[in-house]
């Protein structure tokens, strides 16, 4: 099981954000990546974009199915993985690393359910029956 | 939901399973439909279709009462040989897509997709004459397992007693593999060379291990209903449910050729669709091809232009392709845009992706027709 590190912050969604100062970058972990299995398809929005935490800022398209991505804070959109949007299949290689999809100024709240490192590991756990 | 008989072993394998028609089914096992996919075009591949339902018409009129409401002809079937038919309404809409098999004279065996299973017995029970008699459904005795790909005849070699390489295209035996009876069926819907076996549902954890494991040398994969709806699409295959219901009739399914119109006996819808073909103007199922980006998906609204203009018809069924570059589906929209090469555009969540209409197969190398 991988390690999720503690550098971030996790939701029930299978987003993490890690967060510096005034800014942060989101992204989904690598749990999400393998229950989505084979990804086709990122849409994602334009910088300036402004969300609520807890809104939808844009889907994750597998073969089978299309997920939505939430915003973990309430943020603006600074800057967008375009590397990834242009071969959204290689999302599965480095999902916390080079597969960051947006990043955010923060500029209100954190949503107020995100979890810790071993909450989220645990939640995960708890989801798979392991 | 239902299970299968096979439901432990799929989690045993590390399936994901999802509800499909009220079933328990796998999607995918964890080498991953892109690799399930590859491996029956390229090997062989098994999946549980313990779902689907069987239905017995046996005795005295079966094949005359049979006749009467599907509309193929079943008097052409020789023993041994199997039919693609219809079951359609007095509206001429499609009930369901069936597979018609000739055990005797007097006896048929008919496959039909589990979504349908209650909805075609009443069907049977009420509108076949003799049905008290005739009719059975045997759903719950048969599980279903196809071996598909083209080294699924070297792989029924290894395990069946009888030599099943033989059988030629829609036509069937009956078998024992690994001591086991069985009705071996040489169809399939891959579009590969490929068996689908029918046995006492009992038997068919021991028969899909048997398999996984004579398999070995061929490169078997486990493949769940992911992998069976991308092998069907590419090779133009419609899904009851998606690409044909009770609100479409044949022709607007690609399936005109599915209705005997030059058969002596009625059957139900015939006049219908007599009067549905005479007036013409009917929407056709094309297929399409777009590229890398959101997924036209069964449902979405299909338009003659890029921006504006009014819905002309809808995505019947699409995926990625498995090489994940391209999207393929089928659509179905009036004749005039559905000539070859016609662009239209999809709504897919608010934004319009542009597709092509091609014919609605995609995969032209399959194995199934060989030997």
């Amino acid at each position: 099981m991988t390690d999720y590190s503690a550098d971030r912050k996790y939701t029930k969604e299978h987003e993490w954000i890690a967060i510096s100062g005034e800014t942060a970058t989101v992204g989904v972990t690598s749990y999400a990546v393998e229950q989505l299995g084979d990804v086709v398809h990122l849409e994602l929005p334009e910088p300036g974009a402004q969300f609520k935490a807890g809104a939808s800022f844009g889907t994750v398209e597998s073969t089978k199915t299309v997920s939505d991505l939430y915003m973990p804070a309430d943020a603006e959109v600074v800057e967008v993985n375009k590397v990834l949007l242009a071969s959204p299949e290689e999302l599965a290689s480095d999902p916390h690393n080079k597969g960051w999809l947006i990043k955010v100024k923060v500029t209100g709240a954190l949503s107020s359910s995100l979890l810790e490192a071993a909450d989220y590991q645990r939640y995960i756990e708890e989801d798979t029956g392991h | 939901m239902k299970r299968t008989a096979l439901f432990e072993v799929h989690e045993q394998l590390g399936a994901r399973m999802v509800p499909f028609a009220g079933w328990e089914m796998p999607v995918q096992y964890p080498a991953g439909l892109l690799a399930e996919h590859q491996c029956v075009r390229q090997n062989v591949g098994l999946f549980d279709v313990s779902h689907m339902g069987e239905f017995r018409v046996a005795g005295r009129g079966a094949e005359a009462a049979l006749n009467a409401l599907l509309t193929t002809d079943v008097s052409i079937l020789s023993l041994g040989s199997a039919q693609y038919s219809l079951l359609c309404a007095d509206d001429g809409g499609i009930l369901d897509d069936v597979i018609v098999y000739r055990e005797s004279q007097d006896a048929f065996l008919i496959c039909v997709n589990a979504a349908n299973i209650e909805k075609d017995a009443r069907w049977f029970r009420e509108r076949m004459q003799g049905a008290d008699r005739l009719f059975s459904d045997v759903s719950s005795f048969y599980a279903q397992i196809a071996v598909q790909g083209p080294r699924s005849a070297e792989l029924l070699a290894k395990i069946c007693a009888s030599d099943v390489s033989r059988i030629a295209y829609y036509h069937f035996t009956e078998a024992k593999i690994l001591g086991v009876p069985a009705l071996v069926s040489r169809t399939g819907y891959t579009g590969e060379r490929g068996y689908e076996i029918y046995l006492e549902a009992s038997h068919a954890p021991a028969i899909w291990m048997g398999l996984l494991e004579q398999g070995r040398m061929f490169g078997v994969l486990p493949c769940g209903l992911g992998a069976r709806d991308t092998l069907r699409i590419e090779v133009g295959f419609s899904l009851y449910g998606q690409d044909m219901s009770e609100s479409t009739h044949p022709y607007e399914s690609g399936l005109g050729w599915a209705v005997g119109e030059e058969k002596a006996v009625p059957f139900v819808g015939q006049e219908a669709l007599r009067s549905i073909r005479a007036k013409g103007q009917y929407h056709r199922l094309t297929g399409f091809v777009s590229d890398k980006g959101a997924v036209p998906r069964a449902g979405a609204v299909v338009y003659g232009v890029e921006e504006g203009g009014e819905p002309i018809g809808v995505v019947t069924s699409g995926v990625p392709s498995p090489t994940l570059t391209l999207r393929i589906g089928f659509c179905r929209v009036p004749e005039t845009f559905a000539r070859p090469g016609t662009d239209l555009w999809v709504d897919v969540r608010g934004k319009r992706v542009k597709i092509t209409t091609q014919h609605r197969v995609f995969y032209k190398r399959g194995s199934a027709r060989e030997g």
